[in-house]
């Protein structure tokens, strides 16, 4: 046991003396949670919590014109800009300042949109009292609304500008189309009628996140990407360890252990033991970061939720995962460059599908079925399970034991390779 | 009572995977207690390889090797506390002091509080090197590193030490030093199995020598009753160039 825990002291001198492997290990990831839940915020927020500025163009100077401006000055979730430096736009300028990326959107309601709106309605009106067919229209005589986009605008973001830009026109729509109905039907009844107006929607719609637990979490930016980031940092304690193992082989240092009292997994132990205390400081860093830090640049706090006994327990597997990888990296690259480069592209290639970025759900039917051989996922399963679901120990079980059974195989494969090495 | 060998080796062979060619092909040598034996080659004759084996870092392919009586592979265990190891390369830790170097290896062999701290102090005083125990290895001068990595294999007062070339690429002084302690250390008792490019140190240090080439032991002996033994054996290096030929080495 004397010779474990000198093993320990050592490996943690070697490790609090490599300054650059120290900024890897925790500065990188507390830059990395920080810069990537700030940009995807905006994504996990809804809509009215963003601000998106758009150029208005209303050459209809009527009813639809003002409304939708009044509208969208009224939403909060839309800043309207009429004029650039100074000019009052036209439909040129409109799509060069789009086309420049100088914004990202653009709208124009053409002359007429209005008229077209209320001629519709009283075709509707002649057609049900009178018989009369309507003309058969062309696209020249609908209302219309023009929207230009940024081509670097991504197609999800434009679905959103869209879908809201629909449901709120629509609503002007049937205003003005209430309001021509009831002109009209005014010339054909003995006694004017009391004004329609449109009437409020009949449906409401009230979002509940399913849970089978009563839970304070409320899923956003700073819920998921804390975990799938902290993830993705305990992964890269892989560059340091697979250093720490080529510099102990090329040194003649490991050679030196092996005529040395102890054995091979006595070695490897205090590097477990090490590298699974850095990474549980790091999942302890990257949790006070996202309590204590990320609230100070407007983002809401990480909220744990009661089940912490869950969540070491995720966070210890995690870790161990992440150290039985690196030790294998390290066994079979044969230099420094082999594995920061393979370690490094496997862990992102890992996070990639494992769900870090893109969650899996998204991701085609057959990124879909390799995330379940991803380390990285599984334990991002587990995180979700207990910050975003309100789970414990039952839930996450199966994925802890996973990533144990991962860092066992790894961790005597890698025993078994430095042992065959010996035999070649 | 025959006095047991300090090491016994007996066909000893060992071909690497994908090699065409053993690097040793089934040598026999003993090596009694109390001498300084020179293991002497050209560059990929085997004398890396047989010192690995012989500490137990590398499996040979065949034959068996008894150290101080004890089988090399079924008692490795126990061999490892009577033998001690200065390889080649400097197997240190560049970013921990000489001192917390020299700490962690007397611990791997038992030696604790107060007598590791003595003997890590001894050490470095013999070596003249007690004001720098504070120091980064990583900092030292070759000769100082090279000094250090022979303390860590003699720390632990071993009864048989390996030297894979001990003294490359240093100063005068600091292998002066080198030559001057082992010499020492074999009288107190201490056998030395010694491999070196230095015909001139291996001549002036060895008790006993065998010179390999390609695997295979082609002569062994003392090397005062070598030299002169015949027509143009004039010192050690003669013997070596017309033994094992002029032509470069390269593997």
């Amino acid at each position: 046991m004397k010779r474990f825990w000198a093993t320990i002291k050592k490996e943690f001198l070697v490790l609090v003396r490599d300054w650059a492997g120290l900024g890897l290990i925790f500065l990188m990831p507390a830059v990395l949670v920080l810069v990537m839940t700030l940009i995807q915020d905006a994504s996990f927020r809804k809509l009215d919590e963003t601000k998106i500025t758009l150029l208005y163009l209303d050459e209809d100077l009527d009813s639809l014109g003002s409304h939708v401006k009044t509208g969208l000055l009224e939403a909060d979730y839309f800043e309207v800009v009429t004029e650039v430096d100074g000019k009052i736009l036209t439909e040129k300028e409109i799509l060069s300042q789009v086309a420049a990326g100088n914004y990202q959107i653009g709208i124009r309601i053409p002359s007429g949109s209005t008229d077209a709106i209320r001629l519709r309605g009283q075709q509707m009106v002649q057609q049900t009292i009178l018989g009369i067919e309507a003309p058969p229209s062309d696209s020249s005589g609908q209302a219309r609304i023009l929207i230009y986009y940024d081509p670097a605008m991504k197609n999800s973001f434009r679905l959103t500008v869209r879908n809201a830009l629909e449901n709120f026109t629509s609503k002007i729509e049937a205003g003005i189309m209430f309001k021509a109905l009831s002109d009209e039907m005014a010339q054909y009844l003995p006694e004017p009628p009391a004004p329609m107006t449109g009437a409020g929607s009949s449906i409401s719609y009230e979002e509940i996140y399913a849970t089978d637990t009563h839970t304070e979490i409320i899923p956003n930016s700073v819920q998921h990407n804390v975990p799938a980031w902290t993830i993705f940092a305990m992964f890269f304690i892989i560059i340091p360890l697979t250093g720490n193992l080529i510099k102990e082989r090329e040194s003649g240092l490991a050679m030196r252990l092996m005529t040395m009292p102890g054995n091979q997994f006595q070695s490897l132990g205090a590097k477990v033991f090490i590298y699974t205390i850095v990474g549980m400081s790091q999942f302890a860093l990257m949790l006070i970061l996202g309590k204590e830090l990320l609230p100070l640049f407007n983002l809401p706090p990480l909220i744990l939720g009661p089940e912490k006994t869950a969540l070491i327990l995720m966070a210890l597997t995690t870790t161990l995962a992440a150290t039985g990888y690196s030790v294998l990296v390290g066994t079979i690259a044969r230099t420094h460059d082999q594995a920061a480069v393979f370690g490094m592209v496997s862990v992102i290639i890992l996070a990639a599908i494992g769900g870090i970025w893109v969650p899996v759900f998204m991701m085609p039917n057959l990124m879909q079925a390799a995330s379940q051989v991803s380390p990285l996922n599984w334990s991002l399963d587990g995180f979700y399970q207990i910050l975003l679901r309100g789970g414990g120990i039952r839930e996450v079980a199966e994925n802890a034991g996973a990533l144990f059974l991962f860092f066992a195989v790894t961790l005597t494969l890698a025993v078994a390779i430095s042992t065959k090495s010996r035999r070649a | 009572m025959i006095p047991t060998p300090a090491i016994e080796i007996n066909h000893l062979a060992k071909t690497y995977r994908g090699a065409d060619e053993p690097a040793l092909d089934g040598i026999s040598l003993t090596v009694p207690e109390g001498e300084i034996f020179g293991l002497l080659g050209p560059n990929g004759a085997g004398k890396t390889t047989t010192i690995n084996i012989l500490c137990g870092i590398l499996q040979p392919s065949g034959g068996n090797i008894r150290i101080l009586g004890k089988d090399s592979i079924r008692e490795h265990d126990a061999i490892k506390h009577i033998i001690g190891v200065v390889p080649q390369d400097i197997a240190l830790y560049p970013s921990l002091t000489a001192r917390e170097n020299l700490k962690f290896i007397g611990s791997m062999y038992g030696l604790s509080g107060k007598n590791l701290a003595d003997r890590v102090d001894e050490c470095l005083h013999v070596f003249g090197l007690t004001k720098f125990g504070g120091r980064m290895v990583g900092k030292y001068s070759g000769g100082m590193k090279r000094r250090v990595n022979l303390i860590a294999g003699i720390l632990h007062q071993p009864r048989i030490l390996f030297l894979d070339e001990p003294t490359v690429g240093i100063d005068v002084q600091s292998r002066t030093v080198i030559i001057e302690y082992l010499k020492k250390l074999n009288e107190d008792g201490t056998t030395i199995i010694y491999t070196s490019h230095y015909m001139e140190e291996a001549e002036l240090l060895c008790s006993s020598i065998a010179i390999i080439d390609r695997g295979k032991i082609i002569t062994q002996g003392r090397p005062a009753s070598m030299v002169g033994s015949q027509p143009g054996f004039t010192n050690l290096e003669s013997i070596f160039l017309q033994l094992t030929g002029r032509k470069l080495r390269d593997y």
